[in-house]
């Protein structure tokens, strides 16, 4: 019986690659450390809602939302109704966007970003476990775990900052509706954006 | 410092406005724009373009980007004159590490019409543009072309038309002239299936399909299935699937855009039908599975051991074997649906990727043969240990005859172990119940018709069974192969030794007192425990050792199959593994034969092995893709990068030379 075992787990370890995150159902967990050093499970933030987002500083449609304020309002907006908001970094190192933590701290500090947390997601994991393609994916989590929302930030996939004031944000929609206790009414989209720069 | 940057940005664009008031060419990073246009208009509506000019290695995006990236955005303002819609020439697919793009390289022109006014005198027409230039890098471009131009009868000059005229012929056009007929688009769980028919016989392989603006599909190039009717592409899990899709088919003669294709799911009718085909094709299977080397001697004593017995007897064996194999086969078959259900990918054949069991059934056809040449009979005192193959052991009969036909997937089990392998849990365990109620036929047949006469009991069995004896001598030499490929070459040493020493042990204890039988149990069970212990620790060593043997075949891995697209090479990829007689027979008979090598060597072609001797995840991932869950399979990708081709698990050399003939 010991070859099943073996068989058994060797195959739950391969299941575990390229899964995605899929509207309607349970959101992958992870374990993983942020810039501070910090540890962060998912199931610690259970009864809680969840935003993640895909980030990669050197990447144009991530730039589109800084350099905008626009993100940064976002974090700061939510995380005041007690939305939780992680910042995931999937860049490989030596790939674009990779940063050292104490850089990812600082750059955080002048951009005046305000996630929960910044996750330093150097080996991908978190990333293919969600099945993140671009930065910014962004992802919402109910406090049930499960996700509700999975896809490009807003509509328009231009990459200049002046098209933000007239584009439908889908987080924006989909926080709003779930902590009125709304029906979420677009569930998934077109993720836009850089590819994740994964090794 | 963030404002002193903000109106430093503002100073730029602003000089950039001033500057591009008449712009006809925009100089950005890895991007050139301009216009190809007449130096005046007649009057009529006049085909223009914008061209773009890319630099080595980077890209700009088609209307559907794939999995990242954006379509360039175009704005157009005109004066005294109407300006069209741009249009979008067939792209290429680009391979980003896991991510596919579509979109365009080195050069492409957006051709657009604009038609002047009546008594028009000049025309004007601004573009704003917006795009997106990536290598895996991007750089987002932005930008303003203008053009003005009079209206004059006389003939207008051009420069670079012929260019316009290039692009202009790759714009997809009405699906009214397309060659191509989409019969359906049907929808199998998280697949799209695409019909496609040539109306003048064209290969369907020549085709390449996008589609158009469809988010719930996967960008990358979608598969071609097995029949060569239909391409699959994957559904995106996470987008809502619409009722309607468009694509963009495209061949060496043109390109065509068939939009609002209906996408049906199949009625429960057909797809009753098409299950019981399956539940056909695995009981045809089961009953194939018979005439196996590796079944047929087990099978056959069993069988005429039942003319000695009554008819009553008779209808209980025969109902004791066909319950041994249709529990073994559910059993191995909720086993197979339950190591999916926890999320693992799992292929057919798993009971012979583990040594022990192949140690184990070794040791098994070794003593059944040397009982059958009557080394020594099932005596007295074992009778009610061994004997139990001939007399009472029609059950654990049943089950061995599962075990070992394993390796010996034919024909018709391919197809319904794949099927078995997606379909929901219980669907598929009644595919596994169908492969033993075929493979349990024989027997099921002397039950339920007790006037079938079997030959009269005589001399006649003994010589058989004795001749039946060598049919299991090679399986346990093939056998010990596998397991040389499995753990090493020392597994011979090791397994013939213990042999030797259990039929020594059988003849110290044949005959003799109660003492001189305890010691040969004694040395027998010694002997057994240390070599078990040392077949459980023996390390894997399949592939390196499949690798000796042959240097053509480089091992698996997928990079080799992209890193070839990307270089116009033909890849063959053999799916394989060493307890897989079928494949080995198609190795021996056609792969490895001259003729075969000289074809690939002939066409560049290089050839994958993917040894699944030894549970390899990776390749029942690979297969997994595919739908399969079992070996042999076989895949050609053309060195033109259109979709692989899957070819019959049978092979012969006509089957590989029709790879090349176009």
């Amino acid at each position: 019986m010991k070859f099943f075992a073996i068989l058994t787990s060797a195959f739950l370890l391969a299941g575990t690659a390229w899964a995605d995150a899929v509207p309607g159902q349970a959101a992958p967990a992870f374990e993983i450390k942020d810039a501070t050093g910090k540890w962060h499970k998912l199931a610690d933030f259970k009864g809680k809602w969840v935003v993640l987002e895909w980030f990669n500083k050197d990447c144009p449609f991530v730039k589109k939302h800084y350099s905008s304020s626009n993100m940064q309002k976002l974090q700061q907006d939510y995380t005041a109704k007690g939305v939780v908001w992680l910042t995931v970094n999937s860049s490989a190192k030596g790939k674009q966007g990779y940063v050292e933590p104490q850089q990812a701290l600082a750059d955080a500090k002048e951009r005046r970003a305000a996630p929960s947390a910044i996750l330093l997601d150097t080996d991908g994991k978190v990333g293919k476990a969600y099945g993140a393609k671009t930065t910014p994916h962004m992802y919402v989590i109910n406090p049930d775990q499960q996700v509700v929302y999975a896809g490009a930030i807003d509509n328009n996939d231009s990459s200049d900052p002046k098209v933000i004031p007239a584009s439908k944000n889908y987080v924006v929609e989909a926080l709003d509706s779930a902590l009125a206790g709304k029906p979420i009414a677009t569930a998934s989209s077109r993720p836009y954006g850089c590819s994740v720069k994964y090794n | 410092m963030t404002w002193i940057r903000g109106i430093f940005s503002l100073f730029a664009v602003i000089l950039l406005a001033g500057q591009s008031a008449a712009k006809e060419t925009i100089n950005a990073d890895h991007v050139k724009v301009s216009w190809i246009a007449p130096s005046h208009f007649s009057g009529e509506e006049t085909t223009i373009g914008l061209h773009f000019q890319i630099d080595p290695h980077w890209h700009i995006y088609w209307k559907n980007p794939g999995d990242s990236g954006s379509a360039p955005k175009f704005k157009f303002q005109s004066n005294q004159a109407v300006a069209g819609e741009i249009s979008w020439p067939v792209p290429k697919r680009f391979l980003i590490s896991d991510l596919t793009n579509i979109g365009y390289e080195t050069e492409v022109v957006f051709p657009l019409t604009l038609r002047p006014h009546p008594r028009a005198e000049e025309v004007q027409l601004t573009a704003d543009l917006e795009w997106l230039v990536c290598q895996e890098e991007c750089l987002p471009g932005f930008g303003q072309l203008t053009l003005q131009r009079p209206i004059s009868k006389s003939p207008a000059q051009w420069q670079r038309q012929e260019l316009l005229n290039d692009f202009l012929k790759k714009v997809p056009v009405s699906m009214a002239s397309s060659p191509w007929l989409i019969e359906k688009l049907e929808r199998e769980k998280d697949e799209l299936r695409l019909f496609v028919q040539s109306k003048n016989a064209s290969l369907l392989s020549s085709l390449q399909i996008f589609p158009v603006e469809v988010d719930f599909l996967t960008p990358a190039a979608p598969l071609l299935s097995a029949d060569g009717k239909a391409f699959i592409f994957k559904i995106q899990s996470t987008n809502t699937v619409q009722s309607k899709a468009a694509f963009v088919l495209a061949d060496t003669n043109g390109s065509w855009e068939h939009h609002s294709v209906p996408i049906v799911t199949p009625a429960d009718e057909s797809d009753w039908t098409a299950y019981l085909i399956l539940l056909l094709s695995a009981f045809v299977g089961g009953i194939i599975l018979n005439l196996m080397p590796c079944v047929l001697p087990v099978l056959s004593i069993k069988f005429f051991s039942l003319a000695k017995v009554s008819a009553k007897a008779r209808w209980r064996e025969a109902m004791l074997y066909t319950l041994g194999v249709l529990l073994t086969f559910t059993a191995l078959g909720g086993l197979f649906v339950g190591l999916r259900a926890g999320g693992a990918a799992i292929g057919w054949g798993f009971q012979l990727q583990s040594p022990p069991i192949v140690a184990a059934l070794i040791l098994l056809f070794w003593i059944m043969g040397l009982s059958f040449l009557g080394f020594f009979e099932f005596g007295n005192s074992l009778t009610r240990a061994a004997g139990k193959f001939e007399n009472t052991g029609a059950f654990a009969t049943g089950c061995l005859s599962v075990f070992i036909a394993t390796p010996c997937t034919g024909p018709f089990m391919g197809t319904a172990l794949g099927a078995a392998a997606v379909l929901p849990a219980g669907e598929a365990l009644l595919i596994f119940f169908f492969l033993g109620l075929g493979l349990a036929s024989p027997f099921l047949a002397l039950a339920f018709f007790p006037k079938i006469r079997l030959p009269r009991p005589g001399m006649w069995m003994v010589t058989l069974r004795e001749l039946l004896a060598f049919p299991l001598f090679a399986t346990v030499l093939w056998l010990l192969w596998v397991l040389g490929m499995q753990i090493g070459t020392d597994a011979w040493l090791y397994l013939t030794t213990l042999g030797l020493v259990l039929s020594f042990c059988i003849w110290l204890g044949k005959g003799r007192t109660v003492l001189w039988k305890s010691l040969a149990l004694a040395i027998a069970l010694l002997s057994l425990g240390l070599t078990a212990n040392w077949v459980v620790k023996a390390p894997l060593v399949a592939s390196s050792s499949s690798r000796v043997q042959q240097t053509v075949w480089l091992d698996y891995d997928p990079r080799l199959i992209v890193e070839s697209k990307a270089k116009a090479q033909a890849v063959f990829v053999d799916f394989t593994a060493a307890w897989c007689v079928t494949c080995q027979v198609n190795k021996k008979a056609v792969l490895d034969t001259d003729a075969a090598q000289t074809i690939f060597a002939k066409h560049n072609v290089r050839l994958i092995r993917a040894d699944w001797t030894n549970l390899d995840p990776v390749i029942t991932e690979a297969l997994a893709a595919f739908d399969r869950a079992s070996v042999p399979f076989y895949l050609f990708y053309p060195a033109d990068g259109s979709s692989p081709q899957i070819l019959p698990q049978i092979l012969t050399l006509g089957n590989i030379e029709s790879l090349f003939q176009k």
